[in-house]
């Protein structure tokens, strides 16, 4: 056996070899101790079929408010008091159960169903030719800057109907609300504060949409849940207010994660590369691979609404478990050659949209805008290289992403 | 012996998640819940990728009366 491991096995995901890449820790997690009781309290799950189990659970909770400690850990701290307190009425669905969650939900599926976004295909190709256009006479850019993150900003401010004057604004706000999905234990006092007065400045500025789309109505998500207020009991102007928070955050960072770690992903297997080259048509299981391979989010967690048994332990009432998607994602017992980044998988059901209930509403726009994004810069910059081996990442926990991505072509 | 296919209407949330898998299989009608359109329009491989990849387990395959799984 040698010498590391030996090693008492340590979670610790801010270590920075971890972050460079955490596949290693997990693999040893899930084959050492796959139900993992953290220090802290908590289980954390990364077998494939435990993370499933508990996903489509009915008795486990997205609402934290379930939370055994969470009671607690709000008197202690004033800056998560003061979060609760102005999340109050606002939760998105994202972090709440049935009815609340079905009824809200549904409210905006229409807008994110294959078919819909089906339609903004030509748009999607139209920005990302934009994105290409402005760079490729310079023979080099840095990915998630001119590239990664524009283009889902643009999409998702265009569906809700924040118009573009406006989508700078949403730049530095969006970024502290990533780092916001964090635990609230994990993060500094200064990120809690500034998370709070970001989503203060969110709410602020999509009330004022909001009173603006009363008058002046547009062809937009925005549009149709404030008909939706007016037109009786289906959701209060707090909830729109949640509702296009999360959309707006969930629609900016994870699609801009899934660029970024695509085309990382892409140059560091020139056999793949050259494979989706060959057949374009391939693009299509090459971002399914690539949200396998390396998920934008990482982890998701539950609260466990009354002892559930997962994976031959309990878990008790009122616990949250931890759920590494991204491990799931490696478990030999569902994916042949999990380690493997293999572009022509065919049965890759990866649980990097979650599942059961809340199975990403935005998938079917991550998966257009990822096929778009890559498909075109791939056939459009065939001398694409990374110009640096060691990319730095964000420090976000949940929402994995780089940093920079500087190449040149 | 072709698959039959059916949708639990009250376990589908609607995500969509089947007419990736089939194309042209599946759709969503009016209130956002899964139908099959055209049972034929992919080969049975696709459609059973189809019943696996849903998050709620809304979708059942049977062949002559066996379900498949």
């Amino acid at each position: 056996m040698s010498e590391a491991t030996t090693d008492p096995l340590v979670f610790n995901p801010f270590d920075p070899a971890v972050r460079a890449d955490p596949y290693p820790l997990y693999r040893r997690m899930r084959e050492e101790e796959p139900t993992h009781r953290s220090p802290l309290g908590f289980y954390v799950f990364t077998r494939y079929d435990d993370c499933l189990t508990v996903l489509r659970h009915p008795q486990m909770s997205s609402d934290q408010r379930h939370a055994t400690g969470a009671v607690e850990f709000l008197a202690q701290e004033p800056a998560a008091r003061k979060m609760a307190e102005a999340m109050e009425g606002k939760r998105p669905f994202l972090l709440l159960d049935p009815p609340d969650h079905t009824r809200l939900r549904g409210l905006v599926s229409k807008a994110f169903t294959p078919r819909t976004v089906e339609r903004l295909r030509p748009r999607i190709q139209q920005v990302v030719d934009d994105l290409i256009d402005e760079v490729q006479p310079k023979g080099a850019m840095e990915v998630v800057e001119d590239f990664a993150y524009p283009l889902p900003v643009v999409i998702i401010c265009e569906m809700l109907g924040v118009p573009p004057s406006d989508h700078e604004r949403f730049k530095g706000w969006s970024r502290d609300l990533a780092r916001g999905l964090d635990p609230d234990f994990v993060q500094p006092v200064d990120a809690l504060e500034r998370r709070f007065e970001t989503v203060l400045a969110f709410h602020e500025y999509f009330r004022e949409l909001i009173a603006r789309r009363r008058s002046d109505p547009g062809d937009d998500v925005l549009t149709a849940l404030v008909r939706a207020e007016e037109q009786g009991d289906s959701l209060t102007e707090d909830e729109v207010l949640g509702t296009c928070t999360l959309l707006l955050v969930a629609g900016h960072e994870t699609t801009v994660n899934l660029i970024g770690n695509g085309v990382l992903a892409l140059l560091r297997h020139r056999d793949q590369l050259e494979k989706l080259w060959a057949d374009r048509d391939l693009i299509k299981s090459a971002v399914e691979e690539i949200l396998r391979y390396d998920p934008p989010v990482q982890f998701d967690g539950r609260v466990a609404m009354t002892d559930i048994d997962v994976g031959g332990v309990t878990v008790e009432q009122g616990e949250q478990p931890l759920l590494i998607l991204a491990a799931a994602n490696r478990d030999p017992q569902q994916f042949d050659a999990p380690d493997t980044f293999d572009i022509t998988r065919t049965d890759n059901h990866h649980l990097s949209f979650g599942n059961g209930l809340h199975f990403c509403l935005g998938a079917p726009l991550a998966r257009l805008e990822g096929q778009l994004a890559l498909g075109t810069l791939v056939g459009r910059l065939p001398l694409m290289e990374l110009a640096t081996d060691e990319p730095a990442y964000k420090e976000n926990l949940i929402l994995r992403g780089l940093a920079a991505l500087p190449v040149t072509f | 012996m072709s698959l039959e296919i059916s949708i639990d209407r009250e376990k589908c949330m609607g995500s969509g998640n089947c007419s990736f898998w089939a194309e042209g299989v599946f759709d969503l009608d009016e209130d956002g819940i899964a139908i099959v359109v055209d049972p034929t329009a992919c080969p049975d491989d696709k459609i059973v990728l189809a019943m696996q990849g849903c998050p709620t387990q809304a979708i059942s395959l049977t062949r002559a009366g066996e379900p498949v799984v």
